[in-house]
């Protein structure tokens, strides 16, 4: 009698404990049941974007009933992505960049699904989608391209009677101009490390092709000894002066209230925070405009920084591979619409733009004036993008050149 | 004895010590009753009206309640399970001294107290992935397993002070050994116990970092890691997200004002023994 | 008690250890161990296989530029932090044991901060210091106080310590209250008749009776501050540059942004290593100080 009240008791407690494994399971094997719909997990990393394929999935789901499919959106979203391909728990369709050794690497150890031979892949500008080759097939698809250029405020550039810029010293002037007339002529969310790469890689990317890069991977070129990157480290220099005074203390979240309540005059940014900017200022769309960000003094040189912004892979062992297979289709047929919401570039051919702030980025994008991205080319993949945003942090407050090209040459180095 | 310069500048300091205290929750509950135009007016003044919009407004983009409730869930049944098993194991444990077996068992459940979690973080996360358990079962299980060693830390020290006769008295009389845990030795580990429930509530309910590593679904996501993942939503407009922050803290601040003398008391208990 | 009910009595105590038992074998005995092997390999996170390689990531720590920053900056930030939240915690204490008014309330403001969350204080913290700091400072028109404390590379440092100490003082005011009650009052009695006061009288005697204290506020905190990670996360996410990237943020980055989860477990004992030590010292030190007196 004793002796079973206390082995009951423990087992209790072990049941319980037991009881808490099962629950889940019992509970979703129940949902399956229950709709008898298939469910793909899409795994989407851009916040802003979450809307809009809101509103695509559902259109989608009306079309295909018998298929639902789950937006996951967290923080440090490609984090949690490589962690759950660490462990073995790949969502079925995610976000990938091509070219960017995270994803050489999972194609590598075949976790992505060949997809050069579906339909849709010949409806996508083939100067974007060949960035997927890898070992001569494609693992991805892209859907639309992100933009680099410069955010201007219109009212302050007219009363000051300035034009937009289309070489660098008549950029500089600009900012000289702009200062005289006790203007802010720049702002920076600097003490977000993210920031200070979207400004300065605008003039890494001009300078350097994919060559170039290819043969930095092997360790054929020294950083402190190369007279491009010393140049681009001028310049950045140059420019940052005309920052705001605590550039080096405002975030992302702050310097964009900052520009859009109209506090400066021009903003380095990527056609990613257009939403985010006519959320803080129902105006915006009247008042500000984008030019490309003119590195050199021969327009013909200069270049957009415009990547893949959303690039889709699918796992190699999703249970789902026709209805997953159905979704990306389906967004590809689907690009203007995705286009229009989205305010972004597309990499399927026959999409217009048409958002009035981008297009002062078209020219260059619609004549391929454009560069990818080039921590793309990295060896080191995002852990080198993250390192290198903060020797640049670093490099903005010491402003000594040499010590952040021999920063950049020994981090870069560790990860050959 | 008692100059009154030395009994000022002594009221002047611990008056002090207290605004700087105070100072930056002023600032959080006068901020999140204001619109952006009465900050910019005056950032550190009295909101002229009282009124609630900034909060309903910060629960509906955080999903506030949602996390809120999954705060509790997690807390309420982490502690239950700690103070269980912990109590159980630390009698048998305390009761136990004389043999080598439950000494080495001693030091096994106390050695935890000095290794970090991120020393297991990486291995545990593929560890409760291989489970199917990277969601709050599984957060569930790592709160009562760490909360585990100071419990049993805490426990064992108080069994000293309690007296064996009585429960030999109870054995004797025909008391099975569960019911005479339960309803003898149990009650009369009581002031242990509301330290114990008091540190480990205050441990769960503010962890950050267990939860971001192991909730992998937005459905599981606790306040602290809600507030994480909304920052960058309202940072820029301050007075939102201040009410956001008082939100997350509020529950906390109302326990404390009803139970303050329990909370001290336990903590600081915990602290020294 | 006879022989049946005294084995029953040993069964009963071996079943009320067994869940604990359980629960410690899957979720901290397995994990740790995995720890250690894990420590000993390449292995990326992403790929199928991964190779031994012995202490090799111990090694490469020894000469990696970004872990001594990491180790030398927690070192540093958790050294001050400590020292000053125990200097201030014990002058807070020091006056709340005098015979004052409403000492009741000012001990529950004091406290306050321990209950509050670390993440949510640190964001509290880094409005403080874009908004209201810099408010403050055009005010008074200092220029020092004008800008952000987080953006610039040497007041990162003291942003963060400011904050630990707002919070970490307060746990830390009563276990110096709850060791000064214990110091009897004849001691200060007979000590005044010897013509000792102010000064003399706390290094003399209140120090010296309050060492437990010291040691376990000592501990306590330097623990704590050697795995500072929240306020890291809400307040410069280890900037500007590496200024204050910690340890554990270190460890964080390596598994789950670098892929290196071997390197990064290597670096995560490295830190368990260095707290026993650290608390080690500090115990032989005190223990010292203890005795002598």
């Amino acid at each position: 009698m004793k002796k079973s009240f206390y082995l009951l008791a423990s087992s209790a407690v072990l049941l319980a404990l037991a009881a808490c494994g099962n629950n889940e399971e019992s509970a979703s094997g129940s949902n399956a049941e229950n709709e008898e719909r298939t469910t793909v997990e899409f795994f989407q990393v851009k916040a802003e974007a979450v809307d809009t394929f809101n509103v695509l999935i559902e259109q989608f789901e009306e079309e295909n009933p018998d298929i639902e499919i789950d937006q996951n959106t967290v923080p440090d979203g490609m984090t949690v992505l490589t962690t759950r391909f660490s462990t073995g728990d790949i969502p079925d369709l995610f976000i990938t960049y091509p070219v960017e050794e995270d994803y050489v690497l999972r194609v590598n150890n075949d976790y992505l699904m060949d997809i050069t031979d579906e339909g849709f892949i010949d409806d996508i500008n083939p100067e974007i989608q060949d960035r997927y080759i890898e070992n001569g097939r494609m693992y991805g698809a892209a859907l639309s391209l992100n933009a680099n250029g410069v955010l201007y405020n219109k009212e302050i550039f007219e009363s000051n009677n300035i034009e937009t810029p289309e070489t660098w010293d008549e950029f500089t002037a600009i900012f000289e101009e702009l200062e005289a007339a006790g203007e802010t002529p720049l702002i920076m969310g600097n003490q977000n490390v993210d920031q200070t790469s979207i400004f300065n890689l605008n003039f890494i990317a001009q300078k350097f092709d994919a060559d170039f890069w290819e043969r930095f991977n092997e360790g054929e070129i020294d950083i402190t000894e190369d007279e491009e990157w010393r140049e681009a480290s001028e310049k950045m220099l140059e420019i940052l002066q005309y920052a705001q005074s605590d550039h080096m203390g405002t975030n992302y979240d702050q310097g964009n209230e900052m520009f859009a309540g109209g506090e400066g005059a021009m903003y380095f940014m990527g056609a990613w925070v257009l939403p985010t900017l006519r959320e803080m200022n129902p105006d915006f769309n009247e008042n500000f405009g984008y030019f490309p960000f003119p590195q050199t003094n021969n327009p013909e040189e200069n270049v957009t920084i415009s990547g893949v912004d959303v690039g889709l892979s699918i796992a190699e062992d999703t249970e789902h591979p026709e209805e997953t297979l159905k979704f990306v289709e389906f967004l590809i047929e689907e690009a203007q619409q995705f286009a229009n919401m989205d305010g972004s570039f597309s990499a399927v051919e026959g999409v217009e733009v048409q958002d009035e702030v981008l297009e002062g980025l078209s020219p260059h994008v619609e004549n391929n004036q454009v560069a990818n991205w080039p921590n793309h080319y990295w060896a080191g993949g995002t852990a080198a993008e993250a390192d290198f945003r903060s020797h640049t942090q670093n490099f903005f407050n010491h402003e000594d050149i040499d010590q952040y090209l021999a920063d950049l040459e020994s981090m870069f180095s560790s990860y050959r | 004895m008692e100059h009154p310069l030395k009994k000022f500048s002594l009221y002047a300091f611990i008056i002090a010590g207290a605004l700087f205290i105070l100072f930056p929750l002023y600032l959080t509950v006068v901020t999140a009753f204001k619109t952006p135009s009465e900050s910019a007016e005056s950032l550190l003044g009295l909101p002229s009206s009282i009124q609630f919009t900034n909060f309903i407004q910060a629960a509906e983009m955080s999903n506030y309640f949602s996390a809120f409730y999954n705060s509790f869930f997690i807390t309420v049944l982490s502690v239950i399970i700690i103070i269980l098993l912990g109590s159980i194991a630390s009698f048998s444990i305390a009761r136990n001294q004389h043999k080598r077996f439950y000494r080495v068992m001693y030091y096994f459940f106390v050695s935890g107290l000095f290794v970090p979690f991120q020393v297991m973080m990486l291995p545990l996360v593929q560890q409760l992935s291989a489970l199917g358990m990277l969601n709050k079962w599984g957060l569930i299980m790592l709160y009562a397993t760490y909360g585990l060693f100071q419990c049993v830390f805490l426990y064992v020290a108080y069994f000293r002070s309690i007296p064996r006769e009585i429960e030999d008295a109870a054995l004797i009389d025909g008391c099975g050994v569960f019911r005479m845990f339960w309803y003898i030795i149990f009650p009369m580990l009581k002031p242990m116990t509301v330290t114990l429930i008091v540190l480990n509530i205050i441990w769960i309910w503010n962890d950050f970092l267990m939860p971001l590593v192991i909730l992998s679904s937005a459905d599981d996501w606790t306040l602290p890691l809600m507030q994480y993942v909304f920052e960058s939503q309202y940072a820029a407009n301050y007075n939102l997200a201040f009410a956001s922050y008082l939100m997350v803290l509020t529950p906390v601040i109302i326990v404390y004002l009803f139970l303050q003398r329990h909370i001290i008391g336990g903590v600081s208990d915990g602290a020294v023994k | 008690m006879n022989n049946n009910a005294y084995k029953s009595l040993s069964k009963g105590y071996m079943m009320f250890l067994l869940p604990g038992l359980l629960l410690l074998s899957i979720f901290y005995i397995y994990p740790v161990l995995s720890a250690v092997y894990m420590s000993m390999t390449n292995w990326d996170g992403v790929s199928r296989t991964h190779d031994f390689v012995g202490f090799s990531n111990y090694l490469t720590a020894a000469t990696d530029g970004r872990f001594l920053n990491a180790l030398s900056f927690t070192l540093q930030y958790a050294f001050v932090s400590t020292v000053l939240s125990n200097i201030i915690a014990l002058s807070v204490a020091l006056a709340l044991v005098k015979k004052i008014k409403f000492r009741n309330t000012f001990r529950a403001i004091y406290f306050f901060p321990a209950v509050l969350s670390m993440l949510i204080i640190g964001y509290i913290w880094q409005q403080i210091f874009y908004n209201v700091i810099p408010y403050i400072g055009e005010r008074i028109n200092v220029e020092a106080l004008q800008t952000n404390m987080l953006g610039n590379q040497d007041l990162a440092f003291w942003a963060l310590v400011i904050v630990t100490v707002w919070q970490a003082s307060a746990i830390l005011v009563v276990i110096y209250m709850a060791g000064l009650q214990t110091v009897p009052e004849d001691v200060y009695e007979s000590a005044a008749i010897d013509g000792a006061s102010g000064w003399k009288q706390f290094f003399k005697i209140t120090l010296p009776l309050i060492v437990p204290s010291i040691t376990i506020c000592f501990i306590l905190a330097m623990k704590q501050h050697l795995m500072v990670y929240d306020y890291i996360v809400a307040l410069t996410g280890g900037g500007p540059g590496f200024a204050t990237e910690s340890v554990t943020l270190l460890i964080y980055n390596l598994g789950f942004l670098n892929n290196r989860f071997g390197y990064g477990t290597a670096v995560a004992l490295m830190l368990f290593v260095f707290i026993i030590i650290v608390s080690i010292i500090q115990i032989s030190y005190l223990r010292k100080k203890e005795v002598q007196l």
